[in-house]
Parts: structure tokens; C-alpha cells; sequence
């Protein structure tokens, strides 16, 4: 009886097709491996989690566990699971497959970037059942912020013979062509009563953003979560109601110099990079409100440092972004030893500064930005190559031969909390990107920016990590190793047929809603 | 044919193999990722980059009927190739015979009737016109227009069949043993059916064959701009993604095409000639 | 036929001396940034307008067409002598010689070339100007570009090859090398002539077709290609001086396809 009134149930709420296009093929769809934003969009969902970050509130709320406890400091959490919570093989969700789930996600040969930020230097966190629904996670020294962590790790069945696995998200996987589209259908064994609205996601897989607009105006697709600058203006255009700009998000975009020792580079070019001087000088002579204004047409913010103003937690108040000043470029420079000759500029040895900037092929952003920053480093003399890559030959100047001078890229930033950054600021990183994976710190400053992403990695007194992160950004707006130029806001499409959807800056910017999305009925 | 097809897999995984960028992944960059995941991310790429292991282990696979496993579309090569080749043989087809028939169709028009050079003048100033765009270029107005990528082949290949008809037919046309014909009574369809296309057959026939060479590589940007999810795409994806067993397999079914193409036109072209 | 000649004659001739002048009469510079002014209408000042960045987009569109016009006809030089030496030494020789090369010709014409121009590319020199970097990928087309054309030569050669007074050099002891440069050469210039001229277009072509796919000339140096891009996002139908690239491009084109000589393989 309680099987057909539900069924009576999800005929009365059946709801229509919700039409979207993803970028790029999804890299896999194994929940545990995810590390690429399509296949998070799969991830988010088609599975779920003890805990949801609510992307509108950024506080995390009850999921497949109903409450928690945060004892010891914060270095135990024990989590109270939701009952009745079934598979759609009808198995229940227990405490035995949180313990599992987590068993497989910290497995040593997976390598999950997921498993990663539960594994401290203390060692890595245990996960175990205790009781049908009670499960205790301890961590051998307090992991900040521990409790979100746990919005990006799916439950999985632990019967489960291979993943991907029907999930306890809101909707599973029906249909996956690769390349071409992906088929989501509503699971019809979701806790939550009644959702989701919609019937099933037909996500495309679209290389061409033209192509994306072209086709949302004809009403083939509901949404379009990212749009560039010109097509979002062109969208405003026509449709204002349609076009949504959600403000800053969490990513950035910036510029570097290869100041790595081993980097095969000419040695006066690293002398320059390696300059206080010199770079602050770079980030004065670059106007961050006309790339803004003109690349980003005014659907950006001039950035001080990494975190985005839309962090209200995090980011520092005290800092702005450094003003175009050229003049105060060219005192910095000549205190540094260079002088202007003519139009040139020259270090002490009397060579012409000029280097090269590295970016990578296909975003039109960036190669813009290049140009403008290009014309900007022209009035201070300085001339400047830039260089357009495609994406795996720049990774590999990048990571492996470390054959370049300058890159200018971005930051797509999974999370608010500055632990997500650790793996960029500590200078024994591979990702830390003007000097990777350096044995001992270069500098003192970077001794000092280590030793504070440290410590506010090991305790959970949040005023005390707030004062550690904020001397970590003033270090990087002093010694500019990386100069931040602008955060660019989230811009989105959608159609006047969707009903439930709040763009927000942080991914997934347009469906983090996804079962309250429904889609009316033409008119 | 069979070796060099062969040679030309061999070719690309070597070109693959010293390419920059062959040895990382993008993942690498991922926020999260710790040193381990990172070295292991390492480890495995270079594992897949040794071309001698998996060519061994490729050609192994072939001779089941297997084609290795793109890392880029996570599923086997076979099933990628079997689900874009119908997409990409028919607008390739589609294309191909759209374009013959515009192309001769325009070309036995103006060859059989000398007093429609109006129409000539405008054929030949369309197809200059056509020639002169980069098919990406038509891809991307066809794009706007909504019009089919077998649309926009079709636009290629048409001027270059016109032309080379039009040149050809006209010779038929102008030969002693046509006079003849023509002077005999024979009707004019019965000159073209009987005397003018038996003659132009072969060159026609050659330029058939390159015709599906130049089809094949206009393909690929018109798939790129157009986001049509077939070989050409895919082909290009495995280029930009380095994926070794895709762009091995997508090198040899193109060096197959290529190859049989110039096969048949050579033959052909001999043949007219003895 | 003649007229059209004359006016293709006239307009290379007018395109390539505007082209050629343009640091003389051209009142701003193809990387000029006028910020204030992006993505304006045609106006005195700007008569095509301005791109995203305020630059002017006639600046760019005429240093655009200087480099296509001056580059391709060197990249078409290139690849036919490149096929010369490969077709004639494949006609001459025959055997398994021809059988090679031909092979070397169809396994070139089967490998992924913008994927060997991708790899080009990635390596090249960091901190060469635009104007060398343009100028090595132009050449690396004509490298890239000697299969096609050699197997034609290679036909042409063999028709050649049997001919009383190339006979008669082999019967006086004259080198191999000598009877392709000396004698062969000179009587392939027809279709030498014609290739060269298909070529010109081909590489204008593939040029243009690589700055669609993001793969061509970079910032600042304008090219067409980089040109027909910049209409990638942009709602063209309300601005139709967009298209000035693309209807200057068919033009160029076209008074080539005009002047080319007939080729005598057809």
C-alpha cells in the first residue's frame, strides 16, 4: 500500500526535463575521484552526503545526518544518521556504509584528492561506526572547518560491487553517452518526500559557449551555470530578466613569475623576479579597473590577494587592491636599480627588461587581459611576449620543465576556508606556483607564510586562524609573489520557465538547488 | 595500405610521446590534492606514455577486436569510435553527395549549354567565393544560421567539384567524336549519358576519391565550431588531451581513409591515362 | 576574362601597396589600446570600429592582411621545393624509390597536421617577437605542406622521364641531381607554377583556419585568422562591418584563384 500511494505520489509530482550543457566530459564519474567541475556537477547530484554546504548560506545543514556533535576541540565529530533512508535497491543506509564509504575513499592506492584533506602530518582520520545510525569520526589533530569537509564525500553502498553506484542523491545516472550528454533521472527512493520536482537532467556536453547561447535562446536549454562577459551582455541585452550576475566568486585571476632556482630561465630575468621591487612594481603599473571595466565589462572586482570579497569570513577588510599608479611603479623600480632610458627600461647591468607571459589558448579573458597588461608594462618599459599555449603544453612548462617566465592564469576555488589554499601557499607544495615543491623555504617571508598556513591548519579557534590568515594576506599583498588582478562574478542564464532558481557565486552557481528546480510548461 | 596504416599509428603515439604536455594532467592543479596524489597522477601518466609497452599491448588488444581506452572520455575507444563514426559518415556522406550533386549538377548545366554563361559567371564567382572562406569560418556562420555541418561540407566540397567538372565536361563536350554525334542527330542527353560522361568518367572518378579525402579533413574544424559530436571532434579532442590510444586509432582510420582515397584516384587517373 | 584578370591584377596591386604603407598613413598602431572606446561603431576616427580592447580594427585588419600576403606566398615556396626535390627524385628514380616517397608523401597526409603544428608551436622559443614566431609558423606549414603537391610533381616527372631529350641527357653521363635541377626543372615550371599558386591561398587558408581554432598568431600581431575569430561572440547581424576580415579575405582569394595560371595536370 505505502509502495503504491508513493507511486501515486511521484505521478502527481511529475515534473518536466530540466535542459543544461556542461563544458567538458565529466573525467569520471567515480564519486570518490572526482576533481573536475563537470564531474563535481555529476557528483552533486547524483550523490549524497552526511553534511550539505548551503551554497546560498554557506552554513553546512543536515543531510543524510540529521545533527552532529563537535567535541574534543574539534577533533571528534560524532554524527547522528537520518533513518529510513533507503538505497533505490531498497537496502537501508546505515552507519556500516558511512564506515565503508569512508574505508574505500582513504584506501592508499585510490589517491583521492577528496581523501586528501582528511590526512593530516598526525595521520589520517578514522571513521567508525558505533550503533544503526552513530557514526564517530576522530582526527588525530583538529582539521578547521572539519565539518565541511565532509559536504564533498558521497555515501556510497557499502554492497556496492563497483562505482559509480545508484547513489542517495537526487537523482541518478540513466543515460551516459560519452561527449554528448548525460541523462539524469529523479531517484525514486530520495528521503527527502516529495522532491526532487523535476523528472530527469539532460546535461550536454558543449565546447562552444556561442553554440550554449545560441541554443538557450531557443529554448533547448533552461540554464546556462557560466557565461563569459560579451554573452551575458548580449543576453541582457534581449532578456534582461534572464541574464543573472551573482557577484564575485571565489575564483581569481593572476600573474606570477618563475622565480624557482631551478627554472632554466636567463639568470638577469630571475634576478628581476626575484625583486620585492620589481614585482610591486608590476602590480602598480597594471590597471585591475580596466581589466575589469574592458575585459570583464564591469563583471569583476579589482582582487588584493586570493580571497574574494564575497568570503565575508575571510577576506581582509584592511587590504585593497593596489591602485594604477605608473608613477609610483617607476620610483619602485629605480629603487630597486632600474632606470628608464628612453623607453626602455634597464636593470643595473644595463640590460632591457623583457619577458615573457605564458597563458593558455581558448580562453579570449585571458588573452585580453594579457594584451592590456602588455600595454600597461609598455609605459613603465618594460616589453613583454605573450605566449598562448594549449593547455597540457602550459601545464607542462608549469609543473615539469619549469621553462617559462611569466604565467597568467586562474584559481577555480572549491572552498572558502583558507585550508583549501594550503596546497598553493605552503612552499613545499607542487602546485606553489612561483617556486614548486622547494625544500626549505626560499625566504623568510615564505618561512612566515608557512608557519602561519600551519598553525591555522591545527586549531579550530576561529579568531586565531582569522589572525593568521589576515597576516598571511598582507605578506602576499607586501611581497606580491603572486600579483592578484580581479575576481570575476559568477554570471548565469536562466529561463523565464525555471521556477526555484537563486544564482549564487559558489559552484554550482545555478543548480546547487537542484531539487526544488521545476520547469513550467510553455505558454 | 595495412603497414601504412600501421606506420601512421605508430607515427602519431611518437609524435604523442615527445609532445609537450604528453606527461600531466590537468587534476594535477586541483586544489585539494596532496604530494601523494599528485606523485601517483605523475606516476600513472608516465606509465601510459611508454609507447613501446602500449603498442605491444595495443596490438595485442587489436587483434581482439579491441582499441584501448580513452582516458579523456573514460570509456573504451571502440565504443566512442562505434557511437560517432554513424554521426560523422553521415554528414561526411550527406555532405559529399549534397556537393556532387550542386557541383555537377551546375557543371553539366554550363558545359551543355554555352549560352548560359550568366549562369557560368555566377557559379564560378559563388564557388570562388566559397573557396575563399575557411571552412571554420562557414562552420561558425552555418553555426549562427543553424544550419548542419553536412550543410557546411556540402559548401565546401561543391565549388571544388564545380570547377573541375565544369573543366572537364567542357572538354567532353568540345571533342571530334561528340561533333560527330551531335551531327548524326543524337540526342543530348544521349551524347551526355553515352559520350561526354564515359569520357570525363575517370577524372571524375579520381576527383570522387580526393573528394573524400578533403570531406574528411574539413570535418574536423567544421566538428570543433559546430560541437558535433563525431570523429572529427573526437579527433581533435584527443589531440588537445593527449590521449594516446584515441589519437592512435583516430590517426589510422584517418590514414586508412587518406590512403584508400588516393588508392582508388590513382588507379583511376592511369587509368584515363593509358 | 581579361577585365577580371586586370581588376584582380589591380586590386593585389592596390591591397598590397595599402598594406605595405600602412606605417605611413596609418593614424594608430594595431596594439594601440583606446580603452575609453571598446567595441565602438565606424566613425571618422575609428572608420571599422574598434575591437573589445579599443583597438582599431582597420589598423589591425591591414597589418592583419600584410602578414597573411607577405608570409603565405613564402610558406608556398617552401612546400613546393620541398616537393620538387621529393617528386622529382620519386619520378626520376622510380622503383622503390617512388614507392617510398609516396608512401612518406600519403603517411604525411595522414598524420594529424594541426596536431604536429600544436606541438610546433608548444615549442617554440618563449621570447621571440610575434613577428619571428609568425613568421616560423608560416614556415612550418610550407614544411608540413610538401605531400600533395609532390606526388603530382612525382606524375608529372614520370610523363618526363621518358622524353627523347631527358633520354639523351642519361645516355651523356649528366648526374641524376643535374637532369632534375637542369632539365626537369625548367619544364615543370608549369605545374611548379600552378602548385605555387594553389598553395598561396591553401596557407592563407590554413592560417586563418588555425586562428579559429585558437591556435594562431599571438597577441598583439593581428593576422586574418585572429581576425575571423574576434567574431566569436559577437552579435554580427546587427554589425555588418564585422565581417570586413572575412569580405576582404574572399577578395584576396579570389583575385588569386583569377591569376592563377590553368594547371596543365588537370
Amino acid at each position: 500500500m505505502k509502495h503504491f500511494l508513493l507511486f501515486l505520489l511521484t505521478l502527481a509530482l511529475r515534473g518536466a526535463e530540466l535542459h543544461f550543457a556542461l563544458a567538458a566530459e565529466p573525467k569520471t564519474v567515480d564519486p570518490f575521484l572526482v576533481a573536475d567541475e563537470p564531474a563535481e556537477a555529476i557528483r552533486y547530484l547524483t550523490e549524497g552526503s552526511l553534511v550539505r554546504v548551503n551554497r546560498l548560506t554557506q552554513q553546512p545543514e543536515p543531510e543524510l545526518a540529521e545533527s552532529w556533535q563537535v567535541l574534543a576541540n574539534g577533533r571528534k565529530i560524532v554524527f547522528h544518521l537520518r533513518p529510513g533512508v533507503t538505497f533505490p535497491d531498497g537496502r537501508p543506509f546505515t552507519s556500516a556504509d558511512v564506515a565503508d564509504s569512508f574505508s574505500k575513499l582513504l584506501a592508499p592506492g585510490l589517491h583521492s584528492p577528496i581523501a586528501d584533506p582528511f590526512r593530516t602530518a598526525k595521520g589520517t582520520v578514522k571513521v567508525t561506526a558505533q550503533g544503526k545510525y552513530t557514526v564517530v569520526a576522530e582526527f588525530p589533530e583538529p582539521v578547521p572547518q572539519a565539518l565541511r569537509l565532509f559536504d564533498q564525500v558521497s555515501m556510497v553502498s557499502a554492497a556496492a560491487a563497483q562505482r559509480p553506484a545508484p547513489g542517495l542523491g537526487p537523482f541518478l545516472i540513466a543515460e551516459r553517452k560519452p561527449g554528448v550528454s548525460i541523462l539524469l533521472r529523479r531517484n525514486p527512493a530520495y528521503w527527502k518526500r516529495g522532491l526532487p520536482r523535476l523528472d530527469s537532467i539532460r546535461i550536454e556536453i558543449l565546447q562552444n559557449r556561442d553554440l550554449e547561447l545560441l541554443r538557450f535562446r531557443r529554448g533547448e536549454l533552461q540554464l546556462i551555470d557560466k557565461l563569459t562577459p560579451e554573452l551575458f551582455d548580449r543576453l541582457r541585452a534581449d532578456s534582461p530578466a534572464s541574464a543573472m550576475d551573482a557577484g564575485p566568486t571565489l575564483d581569481s585571476e593572476f600573474l606570477w613569475f618563475n622565480e624557482a632556482p631551478r627554472a632554466p630561465i636567463r639568470g638577469m630575468a630571475r634576478e628581476w623576479f626575484q625583486s620585492k621591487n620589481f614585482r610591486r612594481a608590476i602590480s602598480l603599473a597594471i590597471h585591475r579597473d580596466d581589466l575589469c571595466r574592458v575585459v570583464y565589462r564591469g563583471h569583476a572586482s579589482p582582487a588584493a590577494g586570493p580571497v574574494s570579497p564575497s568570503d565575508k569570513i575571510w577576506f581582509d577588510q584592511a587590504l585593497k587592491p593596489d591602485p594604477f599608479d605608473p608613477a609610483g611603479a617607476k620610483k619602485m623600480l629605480a629603487a630597486g636599480g632600474f632606470r628608464l632610458e628612453g623607453n626602455t627600461l634597464r636593470d643595473r647591468a644595463g640590460n632591457a627588461v623583457e619577458f615573457s607571459i605564458i597563458t593558455n589558448a581558448g580562453s579570449v579573458t585571458r588573452q585580453q587581459m594579457a594584451a592590456m597588461i602588455q600595454q600597461d608594462l609598455a609605459q613603465i618599459g618594460i616589453r613583454v611576449n605573450l605566449v598562448t599555449l594549449d593547455f597540457p603544453s602550459l601545464l607542462e612548462r608549469m609543473t615539469r620543465s619549469l621553462d617559462y617566465e611569466a604565467c597568467l592564469l586562474g584559481l577555480v576555488n572549491v572552498d572558502a576556508d583558507p585550508s583549501g589554499l594550503m596546497n598553493i601557499l605552503l612552499s613545499s607544495a607542487s602546485n606553489h606556483p612561483w617556486n614548486p615543491a622547494e625544500k626549505s623555504p626560499q625566504t623568510d617571508w615564505e618561512a612566515e607564510i608557512d608557519r602561519l598556513m600551519l598553525a591555522q591548519a591545527s586549531t579550530a579557534d576561529a579568531a586565531a586562524r582569522k589572525k593568521s590568515f589576515d597576516r598571511v594576506q598582507e605578506i602576499l599583498h607586501d611581497q606580491e609573489p603572486i600579483v592578484y588582478l580581479l575576481h570575476p562574478n559568477a554570471l548565469a542564464a536562466v529561463s523565464p520557465q525555471l521556477e526555484g532558481v537563486t544564482p549564487v557565486p559558489f559552484f554550482p552557481h545555478t543548480f546547487w538547488d537542484a531539487e526544488h528546480l521545476d520547469v513550467r510548461a510553455k505558454q | 595500405m595495412a603497414a601504412l596504416v600501421l606506420l601512421a599509428g605508430w607515427g602519431s603515439a611518437m609524435l604523442l610521446r615527445d609532445a609537450p604536455g604528453a606527461l600531466v594532467d590537468e587534476r594535477e592543479l586541483n586544489p585539494r590534492a596532496g604530494e601523494e596524489t599528485i606523485a601517483a597522477l605523475r606516476h600513472n601518466r608516465a606509465r601510459e606514455r611508454s609507447v613501446a609497452a602500449n603498442l605491444a599491448s595495443y596490438l595485442r588488444g587489436l587483434a581482439h577486436g579491441e582499441l584501448g581506452f580513452s582516458e579523456s572520455n573514460h570509456t573504451s575507444v571502440a565504443a566512442l569510435i562505434a557511437d560517432r563514426a554513424p554521426r560523422t559518415l553521415r554528414d561526411v556522406g550527406c555532405g559529399l553527395t549534397l556537393g556532387w550533386i550542386a557541383g555537377l549538377a551546375a557543371a553539366v548545366l554550363v558545359a551543355r549549354f554555352p549560352r548560359a554563361w550568366p549562369c557560368d559567371v555566377a557559379f564560378l564567382g559563388a564557388s570562388a567565393i566559397a573557396l575563399s572562406l575557411p571552412a571554420a569560418f562557414l562552420a561558425y556562420l552555418a553555426m549562427l544560421a543553424q544550419a548542419t555541418p553536412k550543410l557546411v561540407l556540402a559548401v565546401v566540397i561543391a565549388p571544388e567539384i564545380f570547377q573541375y567538372s565544369r573543366n572537364v565536361l567542357r572538354d567532353g563536350y568540345g571533342a571530334a567524336h561528340v561533333e560527330m554525334a551531335r551531327a548524326r542527330g543524337v540526342s543530348e542527353s544521349a551524347i551526355l549519358a553515352r559520350h561526354v560522361f564515359p569520357a570525363a568518367a575517370p577524372p571524375l572518378i579520381a576527383l570522387a576519391a580526393a573528394s573524400v579525402s578533403m570531406a574528411i579533413g574539413a570535418a574536423i574544424p567544421i566538428e570543433a565550431i559546430c560541437d558535433a559530436p563525431g570523429l572529427g571532434r573526437l579527433a581533435w579532442q584527443a589531440a588537445t588531451a593527449r590521449d594516446l590510444p584515441l589519437l592512435i586509432n583516430m590517426t589510422m582510420l584517418v590514414a586508412l581513409a587518406t590512403t584508400s582515397a588516393m588508392t582508388i584516384s590513382e588507379f583511376f587517373v592511369r587509368r584515363g591515362n593509358r | 576574362m581579361k577585365v577580371l584578370r586586370l581588376v584582380a591584377v589591380m586590386f593585389l596591386t592596390l591591397a598590397g601597396i595599402t598594406v605595405a604603407t600602412a606605417d605611413v598613413w596609418e593614424k594608430h598602431g594595431y596594439d594601440q589600446q583606446f580603452r575609453e572606446f571598446p567595441d565602438a561603431s565606424p566613425s571618422r576616427r575609428f572608420p571599422l570600429g574598434t575591437d573589445a580592447l579599443g583597438r582599431d580594427r582597420l589598423a589591425r585588419l591591414v597589418y592583419g592582411t600584410r602578414v597573411s600576403l607577405l608570409l603565405a606566398p613564402a610558406a608556398a615556396l617552401v612546400s613546393c621545393a620541398l616537393a620538387l626535390a621529393a617528386g622529382g627524385i620519386a619520378g626520376l628514380a622510380g622503383g622503390v624509390a617512388e614507392r617510398a616517397i609516396l608512401a612518406a608523401a600519403d603517411l604525411f597526409l595522414s598524420l594529424p597536421w594541426f596536431f604536429l603544428l600544436l606541438i610546433a608551436r608548444a615549442s617554440l622559443p618563449l621570447n621571440v617577437s610575434p613577428a619571428i614566431s609568425v613568421t616560423i609558423m608560416f614556415l612550418l606549414l610550407g614544411v608540413l605542406g610538401w605531400a600533395a603537391p609532390a606526388r603530382v610533381i612525382r606524375a608529372s616527372v614520370r610523363e618526363l622521364r621518358h622524353a627523347d631529350f631527358i633520354l639523351f641527357a642519361h645516355a651523356s653521363g649528366i648526374a641524376p641531381w643535374r637532369i632534375l635541377a637542369a632539365h626537369l626543372a625548367p619544364n615543370l615550371r608549369p605545374v611548379l607554377r600552378a602548385r605555387f599558386w594553389i598553395a598561396i591561398p591553401a596557407y592563407i587558408l590554413a592560417e586563418a583556419t588555425l586562428g579559429m581554432l585558437g591556435l594562431g598568431i599571438s597577441e598583439p600581431l593581428p593576422s586574418l585568422g585572429g581576425l575571423l575569430r574576434d567574431l566569436e561572440s559577437i552579435d554580427i547581424s546587427s554589425r555588418l562591418w564585422l565581417l570586413a576580415p572575412a569580405v576582404l579575405l574572399a577578395a584576396v582569394m579570389l583575385s588569386l584563384q583569377v591569376l592563377r595560371p590553368a594547371d596543365p595536370t588537370l
